[in-house]
């Protein structure tokens, strides 16, 4: 993206211009130095993979507090006891576009697309969505408030997310027709993060050679013109120091990313990894409390050849459920997303909170979702929703049957969980019975 | 402050006269010089300092300058000393003038002081980043040269991909906005889907910040600079969001790609418009002057803010090194290192990031750097430079970032032909004289072949070297500095006085201006006196209406001939006029500072004093002119102004906003000027057609076109070449058809003689004393004319009450 780079560029010379390179690293920790009077941090991070579930695999059959987990939710059965399954929730915003379209557009939003132009399956063409997605919402409020204030506020992530912006590929909403683009590339990911950083790494690695050559080549002028390059020389010692003496005043770790990872279907697992291994370390940075990690897009079409799928996720996902075959690598392919998330809520809950009491992942809700409850009926109902974690006063380790309620409800609950209580979210004819119960 | 008494001059200048009548002896310089020489080391130099550098605590301005003897003598008698101006008898002053023109003031005193020499210089800024453009475009692929063809390709096709889809029309189309409504683009589309794309270039007249403006109710997208990553994405339209914006960094005269796709599908209506804002200019339709019909390669732009460059010598030149400077250009290191990496598939060999082709990046890298420092690597050079840089680092990416990094940094590539031997240098300074930018492959392996010893050689090469874009755009570039209409100006007039003027206007008279430039960049063996002469002026039918002149209101821009008595080249051309004025009068002294200074090349001197212009509320009845000549009256005033006034007074024909008129204020407009040559000739003129005539065979203004020419194409003083080049050089333009080609071609020859090697080396300077004392004697013995007739309107001068000596940094309405 041609503007993202531009603007980080800018803003690195910028900085740079302000005469302390260090500085800007100064001001991203502040927060950390901070952290540790404050009230407790809390963290939301929303996961999404598409095409729906196949639910028999996927919700318990109980209610309540004793439950058994299926097949799809099975790799979360360490974490039993801080698990939220909600059925019942669905999307009951219709109007222009189609269940994709909506499924994705008003996940977050809960609130209609705009009439425009994309015209999907056979339903009325649609655009972006009217309103703000609840995680901006949050930021915002977050942002708000010196307590609470990140260097980014929300961090956007995604995995092989075509290179497209369409209403399909858009989950995250700033406001009314403002789409934000995720993040599915590790290594702009790290740049965003980490990248000045990176570059002085970099630049400090060449001075020694550099002050070299200066040397060598001023000795090959006149004694007038070697002033100027003394003054060049003097200038890139001065910029040394700079740089070290911002190094000895920060001891922060930078991750390592795999080098040369290719951004294909077929590195998804990788890219998955690096993107939630970044996603931690900016946690304990506490770049952001707000975060989405969106897999592919409304309509995903990942090809899951590391599970022995040859078949692309949306073309499995229109099969009929007697075909067998087809709803067994369905299967395959939500416990692929599901040990994902297994994963991240591994590595929260083995990383101490920095400066609080626990682990990160007691501070942390993870919301895993999905465009549609099913993939061949393009239901919007029943859509999954699986919380993991803690920080927003939920109470876990429960199966909640909800007899389809409005989502909006329960994006009201999440911002709640904040302390951020809004009457209503999205649409407000969905709101009516105001957020849901969940502690 | 302490000025000097009169009572200390009348005793100094008593004990002088008595001296010199004593003495009676025949002095080396003449009784003249001798007679100065005292009477400055008693009377002036005080404040004005042995050398005629100044004091600080007094007078901290050197005494340089280029008036002629005589007319320094006057301003000498006229004006000092302070205190008592018009005390010195005719006699002293010139004496004075003498001692001072000699010693120091004159151009040639100067020169002499302070020798001119070949500087060590970096890049500027613009060489900066032509030169990191250049630095990929073996890679990318070269800008075609710009032809006259102008507009967009507009095709048209109907249907699905895949499917029935196929081409109805395919034609150049000069505009970027279209509402079709319901309809169909052409009424041979008979499909609900259809697509229209415009593709094509788009020229940058200026380096900074353009914001596009997309308009669009069907799907749409805009490419610039990037044929794969739009920069505005406008796939979906959604309910009240038809515009769409985005800013691109773009470096001035170069030529980017530029694509507008759309498609249509059920849209119920189908418009869309392209618009965009140049840097200080206003949002409009992009002119048809900057679309191009073909095609055009991906740049790599180097946007990092730099300080600008040290122009305190009157070109800009890279003699400054700051800490500004430096971060800068590490930020633009980074940032190249990113786009380069970025696109690693693009630019560089196969599978550039698959470790197992580690080598063949490296043999890439090498092939960048010897660009980068025009000139071949030894073994040495390639594991210093590049090899070291992947060693240990598991990442080819940050390996490449890295070799870039040290590369861009290194005094090897900031300053061109500090190393290699001298064929490589010398085909680097001839690309940073011609292109501002790097030698081609070839030109370095030339260069290795000892294919350029002779001048011959050379010759040839610069012969090549000019028929590239690159060569065009510097020359562009070379012509707007000349103007001094490298930035745009913000252009405003007063709206009860020029209703007709608006931001619109203000950018279509640049673009006319532009257009005419664009001819002598174009073909530059025209004859450059049309620059001042021609009568045509490119008019569209706005302007048309506005300037008097019957065209279609809808025309475009065109070469419409004009009545001679009115209108001579740039001289009068209305942007010029408009610029060089005030925002509800004529400016002559804007105007005659602009002919003085930029065309003529004299050297002014900063304004004595804070001057706040004198209203027309304040001076009832007076026209431009008149009250100008009162407000510049006082003596110390005339010291510049006598240059300035009658040069402007001849351009009075045109009101703020460039119209030609004959009368202000219901009297007759008086355009009668005059001007007095650095060697004292007095020319008088009548109006922008005699004026143009004069300066365009004025023998200065040649010298001042060859001084500003090489000085903007080396970035070096002319006399640090040779102090007669200025005339010989003058005098060859003149006798070959002024034609800028045969002495572009000169001054990248001379560009590649240095002075001996060894005095350079040892920081020598080349003595040029002996024949410029020579010539500075016989200009003692010219004799005088007889005393000028300038009357000093004493009563205006009180009025005014200029505090002559009492100032600090000058605050003056400066053009």
């Amino acid at each position: 993206m041609m503007n993202t780079n531009y603007l980080s560029r800018r803003e690195f010379a910028q900085r740079l211009g302000l005469g302390a390179a260090a500085l800007p690293f100064l001001m991203n920790l502040s927060s950390i130095a901070r952290g540790f009077s404050e009230t407790p941090r809390q963290r939301l991070i929303i996961i999404f993979s598409p095409n729906g579930v196949v639910p028999p695999q996927f919700w318990p059959d109980e209610e309540g507090d004793q439950f058994n987990l299926k097949r799809i939710l099975a790799p979360l059965e360490p974490f039993k006891n801080r698990l939220l399954t909600m059925h019942g929730v669905s999307d009951k915003i219709r109007g222009d576009g189609d269940n994709h379209m909506r499924g994705i557009g008003c996940l977050l939003t809960g609130i209609e697309l705009y009439p425009g132009n994309i015209q999907g399956g056979s339903d009325t063409p649609a655009g972006w969505a009217s309103g703000i997605s609840i995680d901006q919402e949050i930021k915002n409020f977050l942002q708000a408030r010196p307590e609470s204030q990140t260097r980014f506020g929300s961090l956007e992530f995604g995995v092989g997310v075509p290179n497209r912006a369409d209403t399909w590929t858009r989950m995250v909403y700033s406001g009314p027709n403002k789409p934000v683009a995720p993040v599915d590339d590790p290594y702009a990911m790290f740049n965003k993060l980490y990248g000045q950083r990176n570059d002085e790494e970099s630049i400090k690695s060449i001075l020694d050679e550099l002050q070299v050559d200066l040397d060598k080549v001023s000795k090959r002028v006149s004694a007038e013109d070697r002033k100027l390059l003394q003054e060049h020389q003097s200038l890139v010692r001065d910029f040394e120091k700079q740089l070290q003496s911002s190094n000895n005043t920060i001891a922060h770790a930078v991750p390592q990313l795999d080098p040369n990872v290719d951004d294909s279907n077929d590195n998804i697992p990788r890219l998955t990894r690096m993107q939630m291994d970044l996603m931690v370390h900016s946690m304990l940075a506490d770049f952001a409390r707000v975060f989405t990690f969106q897999f592919t897009n409304s309509v995903g079409q990942a090809k899951m050849r590391w599970l022995g799928i040859d078949e692309d996720h949306h073309g499995l996902s229109h099969e009929p459920d007697t075909n067998e075959e087809a709803v067994e690598k369905l299967t395959k392919i939500n416990v692929w997303y599901c040990e994902q998330i297994a994963y991240l809520a591994q590595k929260l809950a083995e990383t101490p909170e920095p400066g609080g009491n626990g682990s990160m992942l007691d501070h942390t809700t993870i919301v895993w979702t999905n465009e549609l409850g099913k993939g061949n009926s393009h239901t919007l109902e029943n859509i999954p929703f699986v919380l993991l974690g803690g920080g927003l006063g939920f109470k876990m380790g429960r199966s909640l049957k909800l007899g389809n309620t409005s989502h909006n409800r329960l994006l009201m609950s999440l911002a709640h969980g904040f302390g951020h209580t809004i009457q209503s979210f999205g649409n407000p004819n969905h709101c009516g019975d105001g957020p849901l119960i969940l502690g | 402050m302490r000025a000097l008494r009169p009572v200390d001059f009348r005793v100094s200048l008593i004990g002088l006269i008595g001296l010199i009548c004593h003495l009676n002896t025949v002095f080396v310089h003449g009784q003249d010089f001798d007679r100065g020489q005292n009477i400055y080391r008693e009377a002036c130099a005080s404040c004005h300092g042995e050398k005629g550098l100044g004091n600080p605590d007094h007078y901290d301005s050197p005494l340089h300058g280029d008036l002629s003897l005589q007319e320094l003598a006057k301003v000498i008698q006229e004006t000092m000393p302070e205190g008592k101006p018009g005390s010195l008898s005719n006699e002293d002053a010139t004496a004075t003038a003498v001692y001072v023109h000699h010693e120091f003031y004159s151009p040639m005193a100067q020169l002499r002081n302070a020798p001119p020499r070949i500087d060590l210089t970096h890049l500027t800024v613009d060489q900066f980043r032509h030169s990191v453009m250049d630095l990929m475009a073996p890679f990318t692929g070269r800008t075609a040269a710009v032809t006259n063809d102008r507009g967009l390709e507009r095709v048209i096709h109907q249907g699905d991909w895949g499917k029935d889809r196929k081409e109805i029309e395919k034609k150049v189309d000069t505009r970027l906005n279209f509402d079709w409504g319901e309809g169909k683009p052409v009424p041979e589309v008979d499909h609900e889907k259809w697509q229209v794309r415009w593709s094509g270039s788009v020229v940058a007249p200026m380096t900074g910040t353009y914001e596009f403006y997309l308009d669009a109710t069907i799907r749409t997208n805009l490419f610039v600079n990037d044929d794969s990553t739009p920069l505005i994405d406008a796939s979906v339209v959604s309910f009240e969001k038809s515009l769409n914006t985005a800013q691109i960094f773009l470096v001035g005269g170069e030529t980017y790609h530029f694509a507008v796709d759309t498609s249509h599908n059920k849209e119920k209506s189908a418009r869309i418009a392209v618009e965009w804002k140049i840097p200080g200019g206003v949002r409009e339709p992009i002119p048809n002057h900057c679309l191009l019909p073909t095609w055009s390669p991906r740049l790599l732009i180097c946007s990092t803010p730099f300080p600008p460059d040290d122009s305190s010598v009157g070109y800009e030149r890279g003699r400054n090194v700051s800490r500004e400077w430096y971060e800068a250009n590490v930020a633009a290191a980074i940032d190249i290192g990113k786009q380069m990496t970025g696109n690693m598939k693009r630019l560089m060999p196969r599978e550039a990031n698959d470790p197992n082709n580690a080598e063949q990046v490296r043999a890439w890298c090498y092939r960048w750097v010897t660009r980068a420092f025009r000139r071949n690597l030894t073994e040495e050079d390639k594991r210093f430079f590049i090899d070291a840089q992947f060693e240990g680092e598991p990442s080819i990416e940050k390996g490449v970032k890295k070799v870039c990094l040290l590369t861009l940094t290194s005094p090897q590539f900031l300053y061109p032909g500090i190393d290699g031997d001298i064929d490589e240098a010398n085909v680097a300074t001839m690309a940073l004289v011609l292109w501002d930018g790097l030698p081609e492959d070839w030109m370095i392996e030339m260069a290795q072949k000892g294919d350029v010893r002779t001048e011959e050689a050379l010759g040839s090469l610069a012969d090549t070297m000019m028929k590239d874009p690159r060569f065009r755009r510097k020359l562009r570039g070379f012509l707007s500095e000349f103007l001094g209409v490298g930035t745009t100006k913000d252009l405003s007039k007063d709206s009860q006085r020029f209703p007709e003027f608006s931001p619109r206007v203000a950018s279509d008279l640049r673009a006319s201006l532009d257009l005419f430039l664009d001819e002598f960049a174009n073909d530059p063996k025209l004859d450059f006196r049309q620059f001042f002469i021609a009568d045509a002026m490119y008019l569209n039918g706005s302007l048309a209406k506005i300037y008097g002149v019957e065209l279609p209101p809808e025309a475009p821009f065109q070469k419409v001939a004009l009545p001679q008595q009115q209108r001579a080249g740039v001289l009068s051309h209305p942007y010029m006029m408009s610029t060089l004025a005030y925002h509800n009068t004529s400016s002559p002294i804007h105007r005659g500072v602009f002919l003085a200074k930029r065309i003529i090349g004299r050297n002014l001197r900063p304004p004595v004093d804070a001057i706040i212009p004198i209203t027309e509320e304040a001076t009832p009845g007076l026209t431009t002119r008149e009250r100008v000549a009162l407000q510049t009256s006082g003596s110390m005033c005339q010291s510049c102004h006598r240059v300035i006034n009658p040069l402007g007074f001849a351009l009075e024909s045109y009101d703020a906003m460039g119209r030609f008129r004959t009368e202000e204020m219901g009297k007759p407009i008086d355009a009668a000027g005059q001007y007095i040559t650095s060697e004292g000739q007095s020319v008088s003129f009548q109006g922008v057609r005699e004026t143009a005539e004069f300066i365009a065979n004025s023998k200065e203004v040649h010298q001042s076109i060859v001084r500003q020419l090489f000085q903007s194409l080396v970035k070096q003083p002319l006399p640090a070449y040779g102090v007669d080049k200025m005339e010989t050089l003058g005098n060859s333009f003149a006798s070959e058809g002024y034609s800028l080609q045969p002495l572009v071609r000169k001054i990248a020859l001379l560009s590649t003689q240095r002075p001996p090697e060894a005095a350079q080396a040892e920081g020598q300077q080349v003595s040029l004393t002996q024949p410029l004392r020579a010539r500075v004697e016989g200009e003692n013995r010219v004799r005088l004319p007889p005393r000028h007739q300038f009357q000093t309107t004493t009563t205006s001068y009180e009025i005014f009450q200029f505090r002559i000596h009492n100032f600090r940094r000058p605050i003056h309405p400066n053009p």
